[in-house]
C-alpha cells in the first residue's frame, strides 16, 4: 500500500472515530466524574479511555453498541489502572504535603490558602452530597449505580461490563441506591434541612430475578 | 399475601427498570390493581429513584476536554504514522520533548535571589499568581471583559492553540492596578495552569532581576517556592509577569516568545526596562 493510501486510511479512521464514538462524550464524561474522586481525575478517565478504545477501534464490531462498549473500556480502565494509579498518587499527595508542611515557616502567611492554584478553576463543590455519598460506596456497587441510573444500561449489559451474572447486577444495583439514599438521608440530617425519618420497611427476599423466576415456575 | 408480595422488591426494582419480560409485566400490573400495598411501595420507589437519578446527574464535558482529546488524538495519529507524516503538536510544550532550538539553548540558572525593589516585586508577583482568590469572570467572555474593565490591557495570544484565556480578575501590586489573566494550557497529557498579572511598571528599576535573552526578546526571571516567573515589558512601559508550578521556566520563556506580545514590540524594538 502507498504512502497517500495509508495516509487515507488513517484520516478516515479517524473520522469514523469522531462520528461514532466522540459523540458519547457526554455520557463518558458524566460516569467518570462519578467514578472519579474529582473533576481532573475525570479528565484523565477519559482521555485514557478514549485513547485506548482508538487503538482499539478496529476491534469494535460496528453493529453493536458503541456507547456500551466506551463505557466497558472505561470502567476496566478505572477498575484496572485508574485505581492502582491514585494509591501511588495518595503515597506522592502524602509525601509532597509532609515536604510543604516543613517548608511552611518559608511561606507567605497566606500559604495555607495557596495548596493548588490550578484546582482553583476545576474544584468540585465540597456541598455536592451526591458525590460524597457515592465516593463512600464500594467501588462495584457505584459502578453499577453509574452504569444504570445515569447511563440507562440495561441489566444484561452492566453484567457484560462487570464480568458477573445478572443476580449480582440486581444485588449491587438494589444495596447500592439503599446505601446511596441513606446517606443523603444522614447528610441532610447532619445539616439540619431534615428531621430523621425512620428508615424504609425492607422485604426479606433475595434481589434476584432468575430466582423470582425459578419460584414462580416451581 | 402472595408469591408476588413476597418478591415486591425485586419485583418493584425490575419494573422501574424496565427489565421485567411481557408476561411478568402483565400479572405485575395485575397484582397493582388488587394490592394496596404492593402498589404504595412501588409508588414510593418510584419516587425515590426518581430524585436519586436527578441527583446523581453529571455535568456535561467540559470544553477544554474536547480540545485535549483532540489533540491527544492528533498525537497518537502523529505516533501512528511518524515515518510518513510531521509532527503536527508544538513541541516545545511538552515537557521532557525535544525544545524549540532556541530555548533549548537556554538554560536557566537563578544564581542569586534579586534583591532590592525588583526582588520585592517578583515575590509579590508570585504570591498574586498563587493566591486563590475568586474569578472576577470565567470563559468565553472574558475577553470581552477585560476589554471593558482594563482596557488599557490586551490579553496575549500565543501560538499555540491549546493554551486559552480561561478567566480573570483586577487586583493590584505595589500600589499599581493590575489586570490578573487565567489562562489553561492543554497538552496531551494534562491540563497546566498559567496565570499572567499585568501592570503599568513606568518607573520600575528591573535591575536586581535575572534577565535573559530569548530570540532577540529580553525577559526577567525568577523561581520561588517552587513557582517559575517570566516577566515581560513591552515598550508601552506594561509588565506581563507570567507564573506557574509546572511549566518550566524555559517552557514559560518559549510560550512567551511564541506570543503576539512580542510581535507587538518587535515591531517597534522595544525591550525590558533596564
Amino acid at each position: 500500500m502507498s504512502r497517500k493510501d495509508m495516509l487515507a486510511r488513517r484520516k478516515e479512521h479517524r473520522a469514523e472515530f469522531e462520528r461514532e464514538a466522540l459523540v458519547h462524550l457526554d455520557a463518558l464524561y458524566g460516569a467518570a466524574y462519578r467514578l472519579a474522586r474529582n473533576p481532573r481525575d475525570a479528565e484523565d478517565l477519559v482521555q485514557d479511555a478514549l485513547l485506548r478504545a482508538y487503538r482499539f477501534w478496529d476491534t469494535f464490531e460496528k453493529d453493536s453498541n458503541c456507547k456500551a462498549w466506551l463505557l466497558r473500556i472505561l470502567t476496566n480502565t478505572f477498575i484496572n489502572e485508574y485505581q492502582k494509579k491514585k494509591r501511588s498518587r495518595e503515597v506522592l499527595d502524602a509525601a509532597q504535603a509532609e515536604q510543604e508542611a516543613t517548608d511552611g515557616v518559608l511561606h507567605h502567611a497566606g500559604a495555607d490558602t495557596q495548596k493548588s492554584p490550578e484546582g482553583l478553576l476545576l474544584e468540585r463543590s465540597v456541598s455536592d452530597d451526591v458525590q460524597r455519598a457515592l465516593d463512600q460506596l464500594p467501588d462495584e456497587f457505584r459502578t453499577a449505580v453509574v452504569l444504570c441510573d445515569i447511563e440507562g444500561l440495561s441489566y444484561k449489559e452492566i453484567a457484560d461490563i462487570m464480568e458477573c451474572p445478572v443476580g449480582t447486577v440486581m444485588s449491587r444495583l438494589f444495596r447500592g441506591r439503599r446505601l446511596l439514599e441513606k446517606s443523603l438521608q444522614d447528610f441532610a440530617v447532619e445539616s439540619g434541612y431534615v428531621k430523621k425519618k425512620d428508615p424504609a420497611p425492607e422485604g426479606g427476599d433475595t434481589i434476584d430475578l432468575a430466582s423470582y423466576r425459578a419460584r414462580k415456575g416451581s | 399475601m402472595t408469591k408476588l408480595c413476597d418478591s415486591i422488591d425485586t419485583l418493584a426494582m425490575a419494573y422501574l427498570d424496565d427489565e421485567l419480560a411481557e408476561e411478568e409485566l402483565r400479572d405485575f400490573e395485575l397484582h397493582l390493581h388488587d394490592c394496596g400495598g404492593c402498589k404504595e411501595r412501588l409508588d414510593r420507589d418510584r419516587a425515590s429513584m426518581a430524585e436519586l437519578r436527578r441527583r446523581l446527574a453529571p455535568p456535561p464535558a467540559p470544553d477544554l476536554l474536547r480540545a485535549r482529546l483532540v489533540r491527544a488524538l492528533d498525537t497518537e495519529d502523529a505516533s501512528a504514522s511518524r515515518a510518513m507524516t510531521r509532527q503536527r503538536v508544538n513541541r516545545w510544550l511538552l515537557p521532557g520533548a525535544a525544545s524549540v532550538a532556541a530555548v533549548a539553548a537556554l538554560a536557566v540558572f537563578i544564581a542569586n535571589r534579586p534583591g532590592g525593589a525588583a526582588g520585592a516585586l517578583a515575590q509579590e508577583a508570585i504570591r498574586q499568581n498563587t493566591r486563590v482568590a475568586p474569578l472576577e469572570v470565567q470563559g468565553a467572555s472574558t475577553e470581552g471583559w477585560v476589554r471593558r474593565y482594563a482596557p488599557e490591557v490586551t490579553p496575549p495570544r500565543f501560538d499555540d492553540g491549546g493554551v486559552q484565556l480561561a478567566g480573570a480578575r483586577l487586583t493590584s501590586i505595589d500600589g499599581r492596578d493590575a489586570a490578573q489573566l487565567f489562562y489553561q494550557v492543554v497538552t496531551p497529557d494534562r491540563v497546566y495552569d498559567l496565570r499572567a498579572l499585568t501592570f503599568d511598571a513606568h518607573g520600575i528599576d528591573w535591575s536586581g532581576l535575572q534577565q535573559v535573552d530569548v530570540d532577540g526578546t529580553t525577559l526577567g526571571v525568577d523561581r520561588r517556592d517552587g513557582n517559575n516567573l517570566v516577566i515581560f515589558v513591552d515598550r508601552e512601559g506594561y509588565a506581563y509577569a507570567f507564573t506557574s508550578r509546572d511549566l518550566s521556566l524555559e517552557q514559560l520563556a518559549g510560550m512567551v516568545v511564541h506570543s503576539d506580545l512580542v510581535r507587538r514590540v518587535h515591531d517597534s524594538r522595544g525591550r525590558v526596562a533596564q
